[in-house]
């Protein structure tokens, strides 16, 4: 299946994560009064939200991500593309909580939808898998990370056509919805998923070996 | 008569109904502003800045902390003309363009909000333009920029050129930070500043105005 419109329950949240996140060291440290703030935004998102993914086959053609990204796609028979997002609704619905102007739900209710966005994106890797078995599929990568410039979300949503989910891109290539993720995957028979980017990496100005360096 | 001391408790355990009331309860009493604001409110934000910087307390604590220095300052601005009360300084604040990340730059603007500071705060994907016009016309102290992607720090330097440009480096601070940025690319374009957190960006801030 190439697209896939879900509610939350079709997803599975690392609550872990976004705890981890907000800087807590383990998932026993978070405060009381934050995990009840959490509850109640994801009770409040799962009423409203509807993530989605959609995949199409395509090439690297016209693209150009580095070499940690192509080292970790390498052996692939076929290249696929997708877009995957947390949905409008959930946009529309963190709009309304910043409204309310309470800065600890914006801030959590902001990591949340990272969550959805990428707990999205394993939905899709996973039908991607079910789709292709026995074939192996690479992890996803997305442009604006380990050095593949975003300006390239152009060329990716552009073959795609009308149907993006819905995530449109704004003048300087970003999303909108906000939680939302487009990338590359690699499919083949010598596809495996290789240690991840920021693994092998060490980019020390990323933010994301930052965060790995505070949780050691 | 309200425990005054309760009011700087409240705020650093982030207890904004706490916070509220007793302001509430200080300013039936008499309280000045100024008092409550400068011995007691402010305070109360450097101690739990000072808590999280030596890792006893986590970000949505300063979060919680800073909702219920907002949530009293609410109650006190009424009051606050002409008592005396004065802005730290006044600080414009952007994510750069590229950049839709405003998680971090809310919480550094919230953080200066709570401990004095006037903050007018211009969103993410701010263009160069955008940022320029703000600084005509608000005059600020201080610009505060925010990238958390490698691929949108170097907007950073674009600002900057920008500004020396349109010849007004020289009437504002500039100030960055974010997870790739670092002192050193700070040094790098021509900052006057960095700081690694939120915490970190009121202390700096205060050293530049």
């Amino acid at each position: 299946m190439d697209f896939r419109r879900m509610t939350m329950s079709d997803i599975t949240l690392d609550l872990n994560e976004i705890y981890r996140s907000m800087g807590y060291p383990d998932p026993g440290s978070p405060a009381e009064d934050m995990k009840l703030v959490v509850e109640a935004l994801l009770e409040r998102f799962a009423a409203v939200c509807h993530p989605q993914f959609r995949y199409i086959e395509s090439t690297v053609e016209g693209l150009s991500p580095k070499g940690i990204i192509m080292k970790g796609l390498s052996g692939a028979d076929k290249y696929l593309l997708f877009i995957a997002t947390a949905g409008i609704e959930f946009q529309q619905e963190i709009d309304r909580i910043a409204e309310e102007g309470d800065i600890v739900k914006v801030y959590a209710a902001d990591l949340i939808g990272s969550e959805i966005a990428e707990a999205t994106v394993r939905e899709c890797v996973k039908a991607i898998e079910a789709d292709y078995a026995p074939l192996g599929v690479s992890n996803p990568y997305s442009p604006g990370y380990c050095g593949w410039v975003l300006s390239e979300q152009r060329e990716i949503f552009s073959r795609f056509g009308e149907q993006t989910c819905g995530v449109k891109l704004n003048d300087s290539c970003l999303m909108y919805p906000i939680k939302s993720v487009s990338g590359i995957v690699s499919v083949g028979e010598k596809v495996e998923k290789r240690e991840y980017g920021c693994a092998i990496c060490g980019r020390k100005d990323c933010y994301k070996n930052r965060l790995k360096n505070i949780k050691k | 008569m309200a425990d005054f001391q309760q009011l700087h408790d409240a705020i650093l355990a982030g207890n904004m109904n706490a916070a509220i009331a007793v302001t509430k309860e200080a300013v039936e009493a008499g309280a000045q502003p100024g008092d409550l604001v400068n011995n007691y409110m402010i305070k109360a934000m450097e101690d739990i800045g000072a808590k999280f910087e030596a890792g006893q307390a986590y970000v949505p604590n300063l979060l919680m902390a800073a909702r219920a220095m907002k949530g009293a300052l609410e109650i006190l601005k009424p009051m606050m003309q002409g008592s005396g009360v004065t802005s730290m300084g006044k600080i414009v604040i952007a994510t750069v363009k590229g950049d839709l990340h405003d998680i971090g730059k809310n919480l550094v603007a919230s953080m200066l909000e709570g401990c004095g500071f006037e903050v007018i705060n211009l969103g993410v994907d701010a263009s160069d333009q955008k940022i320029i016009d703000a600084v005509n016309q608000h005059h600020p102290d201080i610009l505060a920029l925010s990238a958390l992607l490698t691929t949108t720090m170097g907007n950073m330097k674009t600002v900057i050129d920008s500004l020396t440009a349109a010849g007004l480096r020289d009437s504002v601070k500039i100030m960055v930070g974010g997870a790739p940025v670092s002192e050193a690319f700070a040094k790098e374009i021509g900052a006057d500043g960095y700081s690694a957190n939120a915490n970190e960006a009121v202390a700096l801030a205060k050293t530049l105005v």
